[in-house]
């Protein structure tokens, strides 16, 4: 049973072997494996429960239940917005379904770098456990949208390199309303996997329970408290779980937040923040696209990353679309000037660039504990956004767009075929002059074996406390570089192999 | 656009906070969230607040464009409303302080004493237009936050979806509001 707000009548005080807080791609998966182990778990999620019954496909109704502080999420300085799910089962609700492996040349820096103590080859087993498990498989053909297909077409006249990729998706009726919640369950997310597993095999999830501390006692958690909060995030009631062992999993900005709220500082804790930000264009065509329409992303340019050469720079290109009112958000300008561009949203290609990005910046909390994230692009990466915005430029128009708009806060460019698209990187990508996002923060509790450079070990363990583990996106130990659903949950199915197999350490009485 | 130096940008700023305290403007402190009923009726915005809404999102989104549906006939002011129900105290407190600030700039963005809602459409999108390319961050960040749930309200109504092309959800709006309206 899944516990949420209808439930809980008054103050709860819970006692477990395991408290795992978040239920996304890391927190769902140490769940379940847990459980299946045999070990009492509890699961704590911020968010609400919903199902199939309440994706309504409408962007006002789900931006406010699916993600945190209602999509507006952004950097201190508004420069990027950060899109995080909020809800059991996490961004997995939200996201669009890429399905990549971590790639080898990253675990080899990360062995180099960070001194991991696992190989590609170790995470195998935890890339098919968890690829069975969301039933990841190519995407058909078919199923390769209008707007994917024209990503692919100019990529193909200019000689780009991409790849249909793989998704967990099964029997999609290509409804393309994935980011607000798939209706139809064809979207395998943690929500529909994972978790009912971990339900099934008695974990008891809680859901609208928002962990505030963690109360710490020399190298060991003792409690999480929080606070029981309503969809509105209205405080209705307290709780207490007391455990063995801790599993963080709330996500790159609220992992570090609740250690800090906790006391827990200094070292990297809340640093090294990635976000792999990403800028989009848009291109108008003289047919009709309507983008919104089937699998929103099919299609993946990696012609201008190598990270077998060069681990460290690169950007792929995506495809992307928006309902009217995100789109509506992105466009630049207001009034007839802004009305006119919407009037060809059925006619627009969205296209955007996602930086592996160098660049850092952090987490920190404010006097209510509040998190506040700093993050600075180096100018280096700036302008290799400006080339990757080149390069989008270059696919809409090989593939027949009859303007391409690059939406700068000031002066937006309108380009027309056979514009001088240098006048792109000539205008650069500065951060807030135009609109960057990011929906893979990461990195904020990095792993490593030395205790001085990283805050958690190879087996997510952190380091200095006994039984306090972290499974979610904080701890990669540089930029991913590729979509991190598959690397989340494998990490996090190996995070629990570790602890199942030296479960004598925390709970000796179940072996 | 008016240049509006630090000097002068100080000079209107105290005028401007003087108007406000005189007009008893400045919000209450907005303490329990408002309980939510139906859509189409206000439950974070006063009825001054959701005029001036409502006249930015009309310049905001439609300007002078016919082929979209006037903003007067849709329930885009509600919708905001709605959603600001969702965010958190110092949000909603922050973006009611906006409209009210954003009100009663003309006088130190135009030089003009007239508020927002008594300019003509010619003055409104000029104030828009400073706002939008002001030199100062927060002006610019308000026209953002402005921006922004001016489209939430707009294009999330179906009576803007055939003017652009786009033909809606897939699944039949439920009776009621969705469960989220009845959780509390």
């Amino acid at each position: 049973m899944i516990r949420t707000l209808r439930d809980i009548e008054s103050d709860l005080e819970l006692r477990s072997q395991v408290c795992v807080i978040g239920s996304g791609a890391g927190g769902a998966v140490v769940g379940k494996e847990l459980a299946e182990a045999g070990l009492d778990v509890v699961v704590l999620e911020q968010g609400g429960y919903y199902t199939k019954e309440d994706f309504t496909q409408r962007e006002e109704e789900m931006m406010p239940l699916l993600f945190e502080e209602m999509g507006q999420r952004a950097t201190e300085d508004q420069s990027v917005v950060i899109l995080q799910g909020k809800n059991v089962g996490g961004s997995t609700v939200h996201n669009l379904c890429y399905c990549f492996r971590t790639p080898p040349p990253i675990v080899e820096k990360w062995r180099r770098e960070a001194r991991i103590g696992w190989r590609y080859d170790d995470l195998v087993p935890s890339f098919e456990r968890v690829e069975t498990m969301l039933k990841v498989q190519p995407i058909p053909e078919a199923q390769v949208n209008t707007l994917n297909r024209k990503i692919r077409e100019g990529c193909e006249k200019l000689g780009y390199h991409g790849v249909v990729a793989q998704h967990n998706r099964q029997n999609c009726v290509g409804s393309g309303f994935c980011i607000l919640g798939c209706p139809f369950d064809a979207k395998q997310s943690m929500a529909l996997t994972y978790i009912p597993a971990a339900d099934r095999a008695g974990a008891r999830i809680f859901a609208n329970c928002a962990v505030e501390q963690l109360e710490v006692a020399g190298e060991r958690v003792q409690r999480a408290t929080g606070q029981v909060v309503d969809v509105y995030g209205r405080p209705r009631a307290r709780f207490a779980v007391r455990s063995e062992l801790f599993v963080l999993s709330a996500g790159a900005i609220n992992s570090p937040q609740i250690l800090l709220r906790s006391g827990v500082r200094g070292g990297h804790i809340g640093k090294h923040l990635h976000l792999h930000p990403s800028v989009l264009l848009a291109g108008l065509y003289d047919e009709d696209i309507h983008g919104y329409l089937g699998i929103p992303q099919s299609y993946y340019v990696d012609e201008f990353i190598d990270l077998e050469h060069n681990p460290d720079s690169g950007y792929v290109i995506m495809p992307i679309f928006g309902f009217p009112v995100l789109t509506a958000s992105q466009l630049p300008g207001f009034g007839r000037a802004h009305a006119e561009i919407m009037r060809s949203y059925h006619r627009m290609v969205g296209i955007l660039v996602l930086l592996h990005d160098q660049s850092e910046g952090g987490v920190r909390v404010d006097r209510k504990g509040r998190p506040l994230i700093s993050y600075r692009l180096r100018p280096e990466e700036e302008r290799l956004m400006a080339e990757g915005m080149r390069h989008c430029a270059e696919i809409l128009f090989a593939s027949g767009a009859r303007e391409v708009l690059v939406p700068y806060f000031e002066a937006p460019l309108r380009l027309r075929p056979g514009s001088d698209l240098s006048v792109i990187e000539a205008r650069g990508c500065r951060q807030g002059e135009i609109p960057l996002a990011s929906t893979h923060p990461q990195g904020t509790l990095r792993m490593g074996e030395d205790p001085s450079w990283a805050v958690v070990d190879s087996n997510g363990r952190v380091h200095g406390f006994e039984n306090l583990f972290v499974a979610d996106m904080s701890v990669f130990p540089s930029s991913l570089g590729a979509p991190p659903q598959i690397t989340t949950a494998a990490l996090a199915d190996r995070t629990a192999a570790s602890i199942v197999a030296a479960r004598g350490r925390w709970f000796p009485q179940t072996v | 656009m008016s240049e509006v130096t630090r000097r002068t940008f100080l000079q209107y700023l105290a005028v401007s906070a003087g108007l406000l305290a005189l007009s008893r403007l400045r919000p209450p402190l907005l303490g329990a969230a408002p309980a939510l009923g139906a859509r189409g009726t206000l439950h974070v915005l006063s009825e001054k607040e959701a005029n001036i809404l409502r006249a930015v999102i009309k310049r905001m989104m439609r300007g002078d464009e016919t082929t979209l549906p006037p903003v007067g006939e849709t329930a885009a002011v509600e919708t905001v409303d709605w959603v600001l129900a969702f965010a958190d105290d110092v949000q909603r407190t922050q973006f009611r302080w906006l409209l009210r600030v954003f009100e009663w700039s003309p006088p130190w963005m135009l030089w003009r004493l007239q508020r927002f809602t008594a300019l003509d459409a010619n003055g409104q999108d000029r104030l828009l237009q400073a706002w939008e390319r002001s030199r100062m961050g927060w002006a610019r960040l308000g026209f953002r936050a402005l921006k922004n749930l001016s489209a939430l309200g707009y294009y999330s109504q179906e009576a803007t979806w055939a003017a652009i092309g786009y033909r809606g959800p897939w699944v039949p709006r439920p009776p009621k509001s969705p469960r989220l309206v009845t959780v509390s």
